[in-house]
């Protein structure tokens, strides 16, 4: 994803085919596209969410506890896919980067499945699995053991939905560091954990990080599978987004725009985080590229 | 230390790399594995080092049996083709790295690392990191990084095969005297012959995954094996002779009358450029008659390149620039050639 500011670098240089009009055409198509619909949305939300004042806007989040719960749900539900993925995507990157294994290249396919299918039929497939009617449904019940519509249904699902993103961002990094400075690790007398810690994560560390920046934005704004799986219990099992979308439902557009411009107010930040890792990675590559 | 190498063998996939291999190296030696692409070289190097597995074999260093230890419990020193430095770390952690994995304290640590940089000569440079050094210093800094920890056996992968012309020779003659210096046992990979014969006590010539020929430089160039170990180690000339009473003699294809006889090892006759006599009026009725086709003056050594008139082939003539003004020789002229010396093989291999 590093290589977007290189594009974008090598067509600034002014095409001399081009005449003046398509470009200022194609230019203002692009931007009254984005404004009307992106930024105006953005600017709505905000809009809405403070429209009667600060005060007003802050009773709509923290005084109803059904919205704190959901604000508090999902800050907690975010962090642990977070480590999941991370823990899953870390491991698998390095197979697929290092080993040569039957199933590989299904295993790297598989790993795509997420981002192709619909997060509903996601949710589906978790209460096919752990409902009553479902495979262990039974057993679970038997072991007093509920899954679905609490927290690690909600855990699952979300963690089916962001698998590919720490994973996606890995292999590439891996791949192109190449395996050489990690055997000579090895050869140095360094053992594996030693090899990882120091020289494995330094180099794949911006790609891990940026990596767990779409996986947590991801997370957080889960609805599809989640809705789903969840009981959609006030208080209990409701997301934000899920929270936001009852509260729209209900007529009480205030609380869902304030809602959801927290939602918007994390998706900017995690966006500033975004470009500002994808101008460093830009300068490691160039770094690496010029050590080879 | 020493090294054994016994009976190893390594498959990738259907491509035999290395196959049935076996090699002894002794202590203090500095021994070149050299050979074209693809005769495993390299896989055997790492082999020794503990990268790769063999399929089959064993490795000893000294009599202590290491083929199941992994690298990191064999204590050599590796340096690779492309350096492999970390990049994240700058000189002096790089250097110090082997010693920093095995606990060693920091202040031990920093006065190691300063002695290599003295070795290595790039004091000063130790808080740069890879990308600011130029090609010639990270193949030093490499060699430091392997050396810090005092391994037992230094293993080099084509050590100078990503540097330019200068600076190749310039390191390689430091890699002789630092070998001199410290007399650690070591062994490196390289394609380059003449490479192998500046740096090496003993060159090991390999093709296919066999090893073809052991011996010191002179030996392997004076005496080659077989017609690849010629080939490989200069350039040489090809004829196509008879033999009669036990002796070569050189004819052309074209005034050979019928196939030679079957009792006959070989009809195919080896000589070195310099061991090419070129006449003026031919000495013997054997003589070669031959047209001048283009004569490179420049150096001590004069290259002639010869048209053989009877097979049309070209030879190839190397004399001193003495011999080249007393025979007065220019292009187009016709003359004869007579060799010095032959060799010739058992026909397992065509040049």
């Amino acid at each position: 994803m590093g290589n977007k500011t290189i594009i974008t670098a090598s067509l600034k240089k002014k095409r001399p085919e081009d005449s003046e009009w398509v470009r200022y055409l194609l230019t203002t198509m692009a931007l009254g596209v984005v404004f009307l619909i992106i930024g105006i949305p953005v600017f709505h939300v905000f809009f809405r969410a403070f429209e009667k004042g600060p005060m007003v806007y802050l009773d709509n989040l923290f005084g109803n506890p059904n919205t704190r719960h959901s604000i508090f749900l999902t800050l907690s539900i975010a962090p642990r896919v977070v480590f999941l993925s991370v823990v899953f995507g870390v491991s698998a990157a390095w197979a697929i980067a290092r080993f040569r294994f039957p199933g590989r290249t299904i295993l790297l396919t598989l790993m795509d499945l997420p981002l192709a299918v619909s997060p509903v039929v996601a949710g589906l497939v978790f209460v096919l699995i752990f409902g009553m009617q479902g495979w262990m449904g039974e057993w679970l019940s038997a072991n007093n053991m509920q899954i679905l519509f609490g927290t690690p249904s909600l855990v699952l699902a979300t963690c089916f939905v962001t698998l590919p993103y720490v994973v996606r961002e890995l292999i590439p990094v891996l791949e192109t560091y190449g395996e050489e400075e990690e055997l000579a690790a090895v050869s140095l007398g360094a053992n594996g954990w030693q090899m990882f810690w120091r020289i494995t994560m330094p180099n794949i560390r911006l790609a891990l990080v940026y990596g767990i920046i779409l996986c947590n934005a991801r997370a957080m704004g889960e609805f599809g599978a989640v809705y789903v799986v969840s009981g959609r219990i006030s208080g209990l099992n409701d997301t934000m987004p899920l929270r936001v979308e009852k509260l729209f439902q209900e007529y009480d557009m205030p609380a869902a725009f304030a809602l959801a411009s927290v939602l918007t107010f994390l998706a900017l930040v995690t966006l500033g985080v975004k470009t500002y890792l994808e101008k460093s990675m830009a300068h490691q590559k160039a770094d690496a590229g010029e050590s080879t | 230390m020493s090294i054994s190498v016994k009976n190893v063998s390594k498959k990738f996939g259907q491509f035999t790399a290395l196959d049935k291999v076996s090699l002894n190296i002794p202590d203090g030696d500095l021994v070149a594995l050299l050979g074209p692409s693809g005769s495993g070289k390299t896989t055997l190097l790492r082999i020794i080092a503990g990268l790769e597995n063999p399929d089959e074999g064993s490795v000893l260093h000294r009599d202590e049996e290491v083929t199941s230890k992994s690298a990191k419990d064999r204590n050599v020193g590796f340096v690779f083709q492309h350096y492999a430095l970390f990049r994240h770390l700058t000189v002096f952690d790089n250097i110090g790295f082997g010693l920093s994995v095995r606990g060693v304290p920091k202040e031990k640590i920093a006065s190691r690392v300063r002695e290599l940089l003295h070795l290595i000569r790039l004091e000063g440079l130790e808080k740069r990191y890879p990308s600011q050094l130029s090609g010639g210093q990270r193949q030093r800094v490499a060699l430091a990084r392997a050396l810090a920890a005092q391994p037992r056996v230094l293993l080099l992968d084509e050590p100078f095969g990503a540097l330019d012309a200068k600076v190749r020779l310039e390191l390689r003659e430091w890699l002789r005297r630092l070998h001199d210096e410290i007399h650690v046992t070591s062994i490196f990979v390289t394609h380059d012959q003449e490479e192998a014969f500046a740096v090496a006590d003993t060159v090991v010539v390999m093709r296919n995954g066999k090893i073809e020929q052991i011996g010191t430089p002179a030996d392997v160039f004076e005496n080659p094996a077989n017609a690849f170990v010629m080939d490989f180690l200069g350039q040489v000339n090809v004829f196509q002779g008879i033999i009669a009473d036990g002796l070569p003699k050189i004819t052309g294809f074209s005034s050979s009358k019928g196939p030679p006889e079957k009792d006959f090892c070989s009809n195919t006759i080896y000589v070195r450029p310099y061991e090419l006599e070129i006449e003026i009026m031919p000495s013997a009725s054997d003589s070669l008659p031959a047209k001048v086709l283009h004569v490179n003056p420049a150096g001590p050594v004069v290259r002639i390149h010869l048209q053989d008139l009877e097979s049309t082939s070209r030879v190839f003539v190397e004399v001193n620039f003495a011999k080249f003004k007393e025979l007065g020789i220019s292009t187009g002229q016709k003359v004869f050639i007579q060799p010095k010396r032959v060799r010739i093989f058992a026909p397992d291999y065509m040049i």
